[in-house]
């Protein structure tokens, strides 16, 4: 008989179900003190130069005590991150630590299976959620409670690229401010040459939820109880980029092409993450420049990256040995270090104001922006189906953009994802 | 005391325990775990809840799943019929008395040894629309490039080609193996009836070869209807579930969104139609043609 992967798959996965029954462990319990070491485990999804200065704050932390050992693992992309915590949340053996995407927190909160930070907080005197910048704090904040603390956390800023900006006869700090504009803009660059492109777009969840706000229109309703992609606003959004593809103003490319595309210089503008200035610098050899992307009627960007959450079925001296590991990672100093080494946002208005970041802002003003943008951020729905979600509103712009297909399919969409509501 | 038949059956327990302790481990009972688990709701986190045929009429009024069903159909079409021919006309080119034919064997069958998920990645760079080496080639005769990867369509046929890729040279080893068995004063004879080159393959090797070509020809369709790590890594499943193949829309179904059940059910049908295919194999494969 022929075996099927899947069949394989599913037995593992029910292996960790029986298993998880043997894993629960005490949840809530409050400890103060560590009679003993720990090692805790932190998982994390930014690979690359990202992972460097993290690994550099934990051996500095490992350092500074010998009673809390903490392992930084890599565990792939974020969707991968949190396949893997899943699992292992399923198996009873997760960290205590993880680093999560704004969007894919759901069926960790709708499941509770996530520690709220209030009680840590609260009896930590010398740690001020106040420092923290609310507009990312409300990204890990649910039901009220807060959740996660941030570490890697962005919003979508435009990259110009200011050559094609002079070769098309425009001026490059004339940046637009609506999509109306955008469009002018890109259609000169692009008349540049056939393999030239104004703007490069892609569906990319948290960006296209940028897109939508912008039009006015949001994914769900208010208890996320009906999704309203078939919305007028959300219509007339999908229609503006099939038009500017159709028109050859903008081209639809995501993923590795999409970055290769960017390097190459063939690119006017395009929507990437704060921490993408890192990757600017290295890859990029044409002089380039960042804008807003704030543009339509509502100004609105998605807030992006990545929090640090709190596992359950963890030990309460794991637990113990996490907040403080978690708020040495989050303090001032270590903030400063972290942003300065990879591009993303501070969240501590502390750090914000210290020396080290004023110099970097007043050196590097593109830095400036993604803050600028910060009171326009709002946080991503944590809807429990999400993912397939994500999949349905991508496919649908995919037909709409690439194959010219109405916009009214969308109709279509939106009953789908209301039976998984 | 133990009669010396009864010691050679325990002995003989022994002898086959490993494979039989392994295939129960990770093949009967998942399997039936799996069917087990179809008819429950299961998100992983919550407790699985039964909810009886729910998961399989949900499949079968699923838009998604039918497009899966002939994503795979059409993979299965597009594979099966090129690598057998294809091997076939390798294995008799490699059967030919010609010089240095062992490093065409080996070139033949290593991309069956390459790891599927390296060469895919490679291949992702072959496939590029702007700087890849197969729009240069189709260049190269004046012909328009493609978008490959980029398209619903023409993305299920790249995904095809490094199937075929892959699997051509397994075939044409297990062809050629069938080839060597078939005696060759068949061959003689008719050379001395004065037969043509086309003559012989035509009335001699396709017929004397049947069996293995139902094998060959079974064992592939087994091998497309499974295809996943090339899909995983090429395309995910789009553009817009254009190479969405079952593995492919099973594992989304389990890992991505955690429905378990309804993954399961379409594990179930999947387990189906590969039996089906095994069955024949064992009923027909066996007694189709003796050489003897």
């Amino acid at each position: 008989m022929k075996k099927s992967t899947a069949v394989l798959l599913t037995l593992l996965i029910v292996m960790g179900a029986f298993l998880s029954g043997c894993g629960k462990k005490e949840e809530g319990v409050q400890i103060t003190e560590l009679t003993e070491p720990v090692t805790i485990q932190v998982w994390y999804s930014l690979g690359a130069k990202y992972s460097a200065p993290l690994e550099v704050i934990i051996n500095h932390f490992n350092e500074s005590q010998d009673m809390i050992t903490v392992e930084g693992v890599y565990q792939g992309g974020y969707a991968t991150t949190q396949e893997k915590l899943l699992t292992a949340y399923v198996a009873g053996e997760p960290p205590v630590l993880a680093q999560l995407e704004q969007s894919l927190v759901g069926s960790f909160v709708a499941n509770d299976a996530l520690i709220p930070l209030d009680t840590f907080i609260k009896s930590d005197k010398a740690f001020d959620i106040k420092d923290f910048n609310k507009y990312i704090t409300q990204g890990a904040t649910y039901n009220k409670k807060l959740y996660g603390l941030p570490i890697n956390v962005s919003t979508p800023v435009l990259y110009l690229n200011r050559d094609l900006f002079r070769k098309a006869g425009l001026d490059p700090d004339k940046y637009p401010t609506t999509w109306e504009e955008a469009y002018d803009i890109a259609k000169k660059i692009s008349d540049l040459g056939p393999d030239i492109y104004g703007l490069r777009i892609y569906n990319s969840g948290w960006i296209i939820d940028s897109l939508f706000h912008q039009f006015g229109g949001i994914i769900f309703d208010k208890n996320n109880t009906q999704c309203l992609v078939n919305s007028k606003e959300i219509k007339e959004a999908m229609g503006f980029w099939q038009k500017m593809v159709m028109d050859g103003v903008a081209v639809y490319q995501g993923g590795k092409d999409g970055s290769t595309m960017d390097a190459s210089g063939a690119v006017g503008m395009v929507m990437r993450s704060t921490g993408s200035i890192a990757w600017f610098k290295d890859n990029v050899s044409f002089d380039w420049g960042v804008a807003p992307f704030t543009l339509g009627s509502t100004k609105a960007v998605s807030l992006g990256g990545g929090n640090i959450y709190m596992i359950k079925k963890t030990t309460p001296e794991e637990q113990f040995a996490a907040w403080q590991f978690l708020q040495n990672l989050t303090n001032t100093e270590n903030q400063v270090y972290w942003s300065a080494n990879t591009g993303y946002m501070v969240s501590r208005k502390s750090a914000k104001e210290s020396p080290e970041i004023q110099a970097i802002l007043k050196e590097d003003p593109r830095y400036n922006v993604t803050y600028d943008q910060l009171e326009h951020a709002f946080a991503r729905p944590t809807v429990e189906a999400w993912p397939e979600i994500e999949d349905l509103i991508q496919e649908a712009m995919t037909r709409i953009i690439l194959e010219g297909v109405s916009v009214d399919i969308l109709d279509q969409t939106a009953s789908d994802i209301n039976e998984l509501l | 005391m133990l009669k010396k038949k009864q010691l050679d059956n325990i002995q003989g327990w022994f002898f086959i325990a490993p494979p039989v302790v392994v295939f129960t481990i990770f093949i009967f009972i998942p399997m039936f775990v799996a069917l087990f688990i179809s008819l429950q709701k299961w998100n992983l986190l919550s407790p699985m809840r039964f909810v009886g045929l729910a998961n399989y009429s949900k499949m079968f009024s699923s838009g998604h799943f039918w497009n899966s069903v002939m994503v795979s159909l059409l993979y299965v079409a597009g594979t099966v019929p090129v690598t057998v021919v294809l091997g076939l006309i390798i294995a008799i080119l490699l059967n030919q008395g010609i010089r240095g034919v062992s490093f065409y064997r080996i070139m033949i069958y290593l991309p069956v040894i390459t790891s599927m998920a390296a060469a895919a990645i490679v291949f992702q760079y072959l496939f590029e629309p702007n700087i890849g080496l197969f729009n240069h080639i189709l260049s190269l005769f004046g012909l328009p490039p493609m978008q490959w990867l980029n398209d619903r369509h023409q993305a299920l046929l790249a995904v095809i080609i490094v199937g075929i890729w892959k699997r051509v040279g397994y075939n044409a080893i297990i062809l050629l193996a069938g080839l060597q068995a078939i005696p060759r004063y068949y061959y003689e004879a008719a050379t001395i009836d004065g037969a043509s080159r086309f003559q012989m393959v035509r009335k001699i090797t396709i017929p004397l070869l049947s069996s293995v070509t139902f094998f060959v020809t079974v064992m592939q369709i087994i091998a497309s209807f499974k295809v996943f790590t090339s899909i995983v890594i090429m395309t995910e499943g789009g553009p817009a579930r254009g190479t969405d193949v079952l593995p492919y829309f099973l594992y989304k179904n389990a890992f991505q969104y955690h429905k378990m059940g309804y993954a399961s059910a379409a594990a179930i049908f999947l387990f189906i139609i590969i039996f089906i295919f095994t069955v024949l194999q064992f009923k027909f494969g066996e007694k189709k043609v003796h050489y003897q």
